[in-house]
């Protein structure tokens, strides 16, 4: 019976899935973390990729989390004169940010975790039916 | 007196054991919903032919630990195989759709109770013949 291979393959989703929210959570806190100084780069939006690996120790490809990148786009820039890390014209670079695009993100993040928690659910269903045949 | 010897509980016992390993094909695709390229697999179905094809099944001897058990798809009573009928691919270039996959587990669940209820009347068949046997 492999079924508890399957709930594994699930758990290894859910596992990526939570490395992702937490990147995206780290996204949406730093969303306004400016340079100190002006010549300095304010925060960069990073991304993580996943992968198919198949996992020796069990036999199995189950999905991990690459590598968490960073997004490369443009800093928006913002008019404020008073702000310490302002250049010479007075602006500021923001964090390559969105917050729309996080929130998108997370809600794909969210729908993929549940979708391998239906997954195990259903992995473990069929395995008490099997027990269930003993009672029989 | 064994029960597998008898032809149902067999063919039972291969349908769960192709229903078991098809969860865990669904599963990968569904833990993979977000790679780049990643292309769903799922079983060759399981009908009769095979069915009788795997009774003359060979396999690979192990006569030590170091041997690998066998091919991937070898592994088990079905045979895994690239998903061609996938519903659509994303820029990505991945075709996994959750929708699709999700019905297919609950097909599996579904198949999987069938089978375990057939199971279970069958048994009672047995145990109803033996008990007015007096």
């Amino acid at each position: 019976m492999d079924l508890t291979k399957a709930m594994l393959v699930s758990a290894a989703g859910m596992r990526a899935q939570g490395t992702r929210l937490k990147v995206i959570a780290e996204n949406v806190a730093n969303a306004d973390s400016t340079a100190e100084t002006p010549g300095d780069l304010p925060y960069r939006r990073k991304v993580v990729t996943f992968k198919n690996e198949m996992d020796r120790s069990l036999g199995i490809s189950t999905v991990k989390v690459e590598k968490v990148g960073v997004d490369r786009s443009d800093f928006q820039r913002r008019y404020d004169p008073t702000h310490p890390s302002a250049d010479a014209d007075g602006y500021v670079l923001l964090p390559n940010v969105n917050s729309i695009i996080e929130t998108m993100d997370m809600r794909e993040a969210q729908r993929s975790y549940e979708a391998n928690m239906a997954v195990i659910e259903a992995a473990r269903s069929m395995l008490s039916k099997t027990v269930e045949l003993i009672r029989s | 007196m064994n029960l597998t010897s008898l032809n149902l509980f067999k063919l039972a016992a291969r349908k769960m054991d192709w229903l078991a390993q098809r969860q865990e094909v669904l599963a990968e695709n569904v833990a993979n919903v977000d790679t780049p390229k990643y292309k769903p697999y799922d079983l060759k179905p399981f009908d009769f032919k095979t069915a009788l094809a795997q009774t003359h099944h060979l396999q690979l001897n192990q006569t030590n630990g170091a041997h690998l058990s066998s091919r991937r798809d070898e592994s088990g009573p079905g045979k895994v195989e690239k998903d061609r009928h996938s519903y659509e691919t994303k820029p990505d270039g991945n075709a996994v759709v959750i929708e699709e996959q999700m019905i297919k587990v609950s097909g599996t669940t579904q198949d999987f109770n069938l089978i375990t209820n057939l199971y279970k009347k069958h048994v009672g068949l047995i145990r109803q013949a033996l008990s007015r046997g007096s």
